[in-house]
């Protein structure tokens, strides 16, 4: 199964690219996925996302636009295609 | 009225009679908030409530509109209704110099902006106006970058559970560096969208969706929400 990831903001500019596919052969955790990820891109983009074993302050990770925070966060199973949408929001005014 | 000469017909009869007798809400008159209020009054909005509590510093005035350098130190509630009389004073506008906070009656309007500098008060807000069926607007920037999303009460989920962060720490690590253009941008998508919403043209109002601008890589993305 495809899963297409993208970043966006920041993210993109600080990664330098906007998004990858993945192909899966099994479901795997919202973790193992931005390891895959990092493996495709060959630069890890963990350190971006995630601190001391949580997703940062500051990122919102979706999966067909549900947020992780409202599963399992970092274990929320991904189990078919979908679009994995990773997005730091602004919060100036 | 002739200063609404270049726009009613453009928007049509219907859709000029709602935005005049429209009452809204503007929370925080800062980047966001002079740019959007600069546009409501030009537009024709019956009646603008807004709130800030804060005063003018010199770094305010690289994007915030309605102020220049003789009004610093000013309050910005002052400053902006001053400001915004000028440009047009058949308007009804309230100031309202104070934080809002959860104690704070927002009046019953057809429609906030959100034009507020941190998640702690966005939240507040939301808690304030989506249970009582009040929908908003809700910008958010930082460097080159925007997101936009409308909430609506019975369409949407609230503001808290669309754009989920832990407030107090992100709140700490917002970046203050702000280039004045993604502001402007953002405020008008904002007004924009206002205006759809006023107008009943939900179909192409940009909700259970965030319209993500990047303005150093010119593209406007966008998020479909489940």
């Amino acid at each position: 199964m495809k899963i297409q990831v993208k970043l966006f903001a920041t993210l993109r500019l600080n990664l330098g690219v906007a998004g990858l596919d993945i192909e899966l052969e099994q479901p795997v955790t919202m973790l193992r996925l931005l390891e895959l990820a990092s493996i495709q891109l060959e630069s890890d983009i963990i350190p971006e996302l995630i601190e001391d074993g949580k997703i940062m302050v500051g990122t919102i990770l979706l999966i067909n636009g549900h947020n992780v925070l409202h599963a399992e966060k970092l274990e929320t199973l991904i189990t078919e295609e979908c679009v994995v949408s990773v997005f730091p929001p602004n919060g100036g005014g | 009225m002739e200063i609404y000469a270049r726009h009613k017909h453009l928007l049509g009869e219907s859709s000029f009679e709602k935005i005049e007798n429209a009452s809204v809400v503007v929370a925080g008159v800062g980047g966001l908030g002079t740019m959007v209020l600069n546009l409501l009054v030009r537009l024709g909005i019956g009646t603008i409530h807004f709130y800030d509590f804060a005063e003018i510093d010199p770094p305010d005035l690289n994007r915030q509109i309605l102020y220049n350098s003789e009004d610093i130190g000013a309050p910005k509630t002052d400053a902006a209704l001053k400001a915004l009389k000028l440009i047009n004073p058949n308007i009804q506008i309230i100031a309202h110099q104070e934080k809002i906070t959860k104690n704070t009656k927002i009046p019953k309007v057809d429609l906030v902006f959100d034009c507020l500098d941190s998640f702690t008060s966005r939240y507040i807000l939301d808690d304030l106006i989506y249970p009582n069926g009040i929908p908003l607007v809700h910008a958010g920037v930082s460097t080159y970058f925007g997101q936009l999303t409308v909430i609506i009460p019975g369409k949407t989920a609230c503001f808290r559970d669309t754009i989920s962060v832990d407030e107090f720490l992100f709140d700490q690590k917002i970046d203050k560096n702000i280039f004045p253009p993604i502001v402007t941008t953002m405020a008008s998508l904002q007004v924009s969208e206002g205006i759809k919403y006023l107008s009943n043209d939900f179909d192409n109002l940009n909700y259970n969706k965030i319209l993500v601008v990047d303005l150093l890589s010119n593209s406007f993305d966008t998020i479909e929400l489940g």
